[in-house]
């Protein structure tokens, strides 16, 4: 795969990874990295569903200011997802197989994966993460252990993920320990912190939530 | 003694000369000499040359896997596997199973690097819309939230790049170039939608039209199919592979089946009948003619098909009429060799010469392949007289010849037919069912339907049948398909002309259309756009960069955000050249659409450059394609499943009617020629009228479907049955074999009826047709020769030998 069409999937699934780290519960200290990433690994197996609450920064240099978004995260096993923006915009993405839908400003807009070969590429890849198949990660990232944080830094090894992004550090809730934030550092040096919370693990999720706008989350 | 040998040795030197000649002939399977006229022949060189009929489908199936497997995963593994080594072999070209790493991203760069020659006047009208007020808002509202969502974290180039998303209004158009098969690309693979299928396809550098070359390439395919996938995936092979490769397996099958039969048959037979050893050199000589024949025909010309080779030699055959006349009668007339040879002479060869005749129309036909055929049976027959002439009196015991040649024959009183009822009454009834027959017979001739759609001939596997279907229903390619196909003598010419067809599908209202266009235009329409785009911005960039920014800043951008695009929009339009797409990453999409000119120019003066547009072949794009094909001198080719097939059927039926026809005719004159009065006449034809009554009641209870196998048969049957008409009358009119005549027709009649009619018995829809035919009108033939023609003929007094 070539390093332009990594661009948006490198960042995706580098998040996608991320989050989903935050449902691995039993991070303990004094584990090397090995052991760390095979736990996460075993933890997140049994999962099936999860929510959480998050906020969003961006730091980008075509944006006049950062831009704080706030919103809920849902995922569900086989390839559903939906990523709800509730303030300021309201917006929702919602992805269910092959097929997604964007939904702003009263808008719907459905669309096939498959009609558009770069998002098909990110959503393609950010399965894979979901599947759990994290021992990939190292092959496109240096992952470095940062037990005083707690959390783990992601170094970018190849040129086309550099080319992208540079670094990702994660840090985790010491009581908790589950991340409570993601720092995506972009080529450019641009910016974007994700903050993570109220996690509930497998709970009840409508299918209609994977394929429709509404209703409104709360 | 002396002149035995030398008799013989001369002929197989002569046979071993031919051999030795007929080697150097080219012999070919190409369905091209099975299609009449030229125009007919062009279309399937060029569906050839398009890489459309050598194409194979391999579709991969995962529905039989466990539950709990993973059938994307052992479905890509396997195409992976399996096409690495398709591609990495020298049977295959264009090899398809994954698309280049990249596409995505190289489609967008390219739709955005050629957007001014890529965007229409009224793709422009409509950006214009989004160049001010609301719709600029709402666009940069867009981006402003893409950003900011999960898809769109990757895009901040593309987005910056272009903001207002005039890449996607190209974009969608050429989502029509996938639009052959109803493929899903995930992970680069060709996916089903229901994601339990993948698809590889590849082009044959072989003929799969060849039954060797497709048992090779079905070998080679096998066991990469063997290697390739995983287990439990299941694969299935589409195109004219296994139609080759099923046709081949049945005839090869029929054939070692039938044909030792009929050897064991043809060997007992004349044996019995002759009941002299020698009898089976008898039915030798005329396939001695087989190899002089072939030398013949390789003096001039080069190739031949397999088919016609087959056929013409086995018509060949039909000869031995004259070996089995001449050695019976040498064997059991009374009198001398040469009196016997001169009584036989005259309806010998006027056998020979309705026989030829009848073959020499086929010499006119539009079918490459009959007329192949009929050059070997016209000098086969030729020369399977001469050497029945001077080889079948070798064969005969010296003390069988009852009478110095000088004797008169003892012929006064002599029944010619012992068979024939006696009584007047049961003469009355052979005649009014013979006319009975063939009433019928007219009743059902008009009721036939011709079938010229050679797919009739094909074997009807169960097999092939299910995995096309199957792939019909995954893959959505269940209606015909049509190819609009512009050609020129340069690709800038194709290309314009392709572009001119684009234009004509779109104002008939057809989008469905799989066609270059939208990608990669013409250097005309190219000029044009560029043009336009220049024309678009230098009226409007003064003011939209300043509303622009304005915009951009409201929605939250920075005033330097977007300076790519405003650049772009300034910049020197980029010209699309074909080779960018080619040798790219999105080749797989434009190279089955797209042939340069590797191949010699057409008779049309085209050139080898073609560029095709693939769409459904069906009553809504009926008009257009009908009006497309009657434009002339445009460089377009209009090739459409129905319409070629209706075209092939048309034409054969126009062929093979009037040639049949002036066949009967020119057999009806030399046969008048010679018996002048109309009753005689009446007799000699008689079982030429009887086979082809029997042959239309046979199709009228069965099928009432009449195909090219007995239409061709049909013309054969009538140069054989007015032998037999020939024969019977000399005889009774006391100018041939009198004593011999039964024996002898009746011989030849049992030697066609075993060696051709035995083929109604194969499986195979062509052999069997063939069979078929020379069954029931051999069949009907040959009784009538004997039982009625005696009948027709008037009483004559002063005649030594009569039938009445």
């Amino acid at each position: 795969m070539g390093g332009e069409q990594l661009k948006p999937a490198v960042v995706l699934a580098g998040v996608f990874f991320l989050v989903f780290l935050c449902v691995a519960p039993g991070f303990v200290s004094a584990m090397d990295l090995d052991e760390f990433l095979t736990a996460v690994e075993a933890k997140a197996a049994p999962v099936n569903s999860f929510s959480c609450r998050f906020t969003q920064e961006r730091h980008l240099a075509i944006f006049a200011k950062p831009v704080l978004f706030s919103g809920l995260l849902k995922m569900s096993r086989p390839r559903q997802l939906r990523w709800e923006f509730l303030k300021p915009i309201p917006s929702v993405l919602a992805l269910k197989g092959t097929t997604g839908l964007r939904c702003s400003n009263g808008r719907s807009q459905r669309f096939e994966l498959a009609a558009d070969p770069v998002i098909a590429s990110v959503v393609e890849q950010m399965w894979t993460w979901m599947d759990g198949s994290y021992r990939s990660l190292p092959q496109t990232w240096q992952i470095e252990y940062l037990p005083q944080a707690p959390g783990i830094r992601l170094v970018a090894k190849s040129a086309g993920v550099k080319a992208v992004m540079q670094a990702v550090r994660i840090s985790f809730d010491r009581t908790t320990l589950r991340p409570v934030e993601i720092e995506i550092i972009d080529s450019g040096g641009d910016r974007t912190v994700l903050a993570f919370s109220e996690y509930v693990i497998n709970p009840l999720l409508a299918e209609t939530i994977f394929s429709q706008c509404g209703p409104p989350a709360q | 003694m002396k002149t035995v040998f030398f008799r013989w040795a001369l002929i197989l030197c002569l046979v071993a000369g031919s051999l030795l000649v007929a080697s150097r002939l080219e012999i070919r399977e190409d369905a091209i000499d099975l299609l009449p006229g030229a125009a007919v022949q062009g279309d399937f060189i060029l569906l050839k040359r398009l890489g459309l009929v050598n194409r194979l489908f391999i579709s991969l199936d995962a529905t039989a896997l466990p539950a709990g497997s993973d059938p994307f995963g052992m479905l890509t593994g396997s195409a992976e596997k399996t096409g690495a080594i398709l591609a990495d072999s020298e049977l295959f070209r264009d090899v398809y199973y994954r698309m280049p790493a990249g596409y995505g991203q190289a489609m967008l760069d390219y739709v955005r690097s050629c957007l001014p020659a890529l965007l229409t006047s009224a793709d422009l009208a409509a950006l214009a819309q989004r160049l001010e007020g609301k719709g600029l808002e709402s666009a940069l509202q867009e981006d402003f939230l893409l950003l900011n969502s999960p898809v769109g974290m990757g895009m901040k180039e593309q987005i910056q790049a272009d903001p207002l998303g005039f890449s996607l209004v190209a974009l969608k158009r050429i989502e029509g170039l996938k639009g052959e098969l109803a493929v899903q690309v995930r992970d680069g693979f060709f996916m089903s939608a229901d994601g339990l299928h993948c698809l590889i396809w590849a082009e044959s550098k072989l003929s799969l039209t060849d039954s060797s070359s497709a048992e090779k390439v079905d070998t080679f395919v096998r066991a990469a199919l063997a290697k390739g996938l995983a287990p439990g995936i299941k694969a299935d092979i589409i195109g004219s592979l296994p139609h080759t490769l099923a046709n081949s397996r049945t005839i090869r099958h029929d054939l070692d089946l039938l044909m030792p039969l009929a050897f064991i048959v043809f060997f007992v037979l004349f044996i019995v009948m002759l009941k002299d050893w020698r009898g089976v050199l008898v039915i030798a000589v005329p396939f001695l003619a087989g190899a002089p024949a072939v030398a013949l025909y390789s003096l001039f010309y080069t190739k031949i098909s397999a088919m016609a080779l087959g056929f013409g030699i086995a018509l060949v055959g039909i000869a031995d009429d004259f070996s089995i006349h001449l050695f019976m009668a040498l064997s059991k007339e009374q009198g001398g060799s040469k009196a016997i040879m001169r009584r036989l002479a005259g309806p010998l060869l006027l056998a020979l010469v309705t026989t030829v005749v009848v073959f020499v129309v086929l010499l006119f036909s539009q079918v490459p392949s009959h007329r192949q055929m009929a050059f070997l049976a016209i000098a086969g027959i030729v020369m399977a007289f001469v050497l029945s002439w001077y080889l079948v009196p070798t064969l005969v015991k010296e003390h069988s010849l009852v009478k110095p040649a000088e004797s008169v024959p003892e012929l006064q009183g002599f029944r010619i037919d012992k068979f024939l009822p006696r009584s007047r009454l049961a003469r009355s009834i052979a005649i009014v069912a013979w006319f009975l027959l063939l009433a019928s017979g007219c009743f059902a001739w008009p009721r036939l339907t011709y079938n010229g759609d050679l797919k009739s001939l094909d074997v009807p596997a169960a097999e092939v049948a299910g995995a096309e279907k199957s792939f019909h229903k995954i893959w959505g390619r269940d209606s015909g398909q049509a190819f609009i196909i512009a050609g020129g003598a340069d690709l800038a010419t194709a290309l314009d002309q392709n572009d001119k067809v684009y234009v004509k599908l779109l104002a008939g209202g057809i989008n469905d259309v799989q066609s270059l266009a939208p990608l990669l235009p013409g250097p005309e329409i190219q000029a044009a756009r560029i043009s336009e785009w220049q024309t678009f911005w230098r009226e409007r960039l003064p003011t939209f960069s300043g509303k622009f920014g304005e915009a951009a800043s409201v929605a939250g951008f920075t005033p330097e955000a977007f300076r790519p695009f405003i650049s772009s929009l300034a910049a020197e339009p980029r010209i699309i050249k074909p080779n960018d797409l080619l040798n790219g990453p999105l080749a797989p999409l434009v190279t089955g659409l797209l042939r340069q000119s590797d191949a010699q120019p057409q008779a049309d003066g085209n050139a080898g450059n073609l560029v095709v547009t693939i769409l459904p072949d069906n009553r809504q794009t009926a008009p257009v394609l009908t009006s497309l094909a009657a434009e002339t001198g445009t460089g377009v080719t209009v090739l459409s499943n129905s319409r070629w097939r209706s075209q092939v059927e048309v034409l054969l039926r126009q062929d093979l009617a009037k040639l049949a026809l002036i066949a009967g005719v020119l057999v009806l004159l030399v046969s008048g020629s010679y018996f002048t009065r109309p009753r005689d006449l009446l007799a000699v034809l008689a079982p030429v009228l009887s086979s082809f009554a029997a042959m239309a009641l046979y199709d009228y209870f069965t099928t009432r479907d009449l195909n090219i196998m007995h239409v061709i048969m049909g013309i054969m049957i009538q140069g054989i049955a007015v032998d037999y008409g020939i024969f019977m009358v000399s005889a009774c009119q006391g100018k041939g074999a009198t004593r011999t005549s039964i024996a002898s027709i009746s011989l030849g009649a049992l030697s066609t009826l075993t060696g051709f009619g035995i083929l109604a018995f194969a499986k195979h829809p062509a052999l069997h047709g063939l069979g078929i035919t020379v069954l029931v009108g051999i069949g009907a033939a040959w009784p009538t020769a004997l039982l009625i023609t005696p009948l027709l003929l008037r009483k004559e007094k002063n005649v030594e030998v009569n039938c009445r």
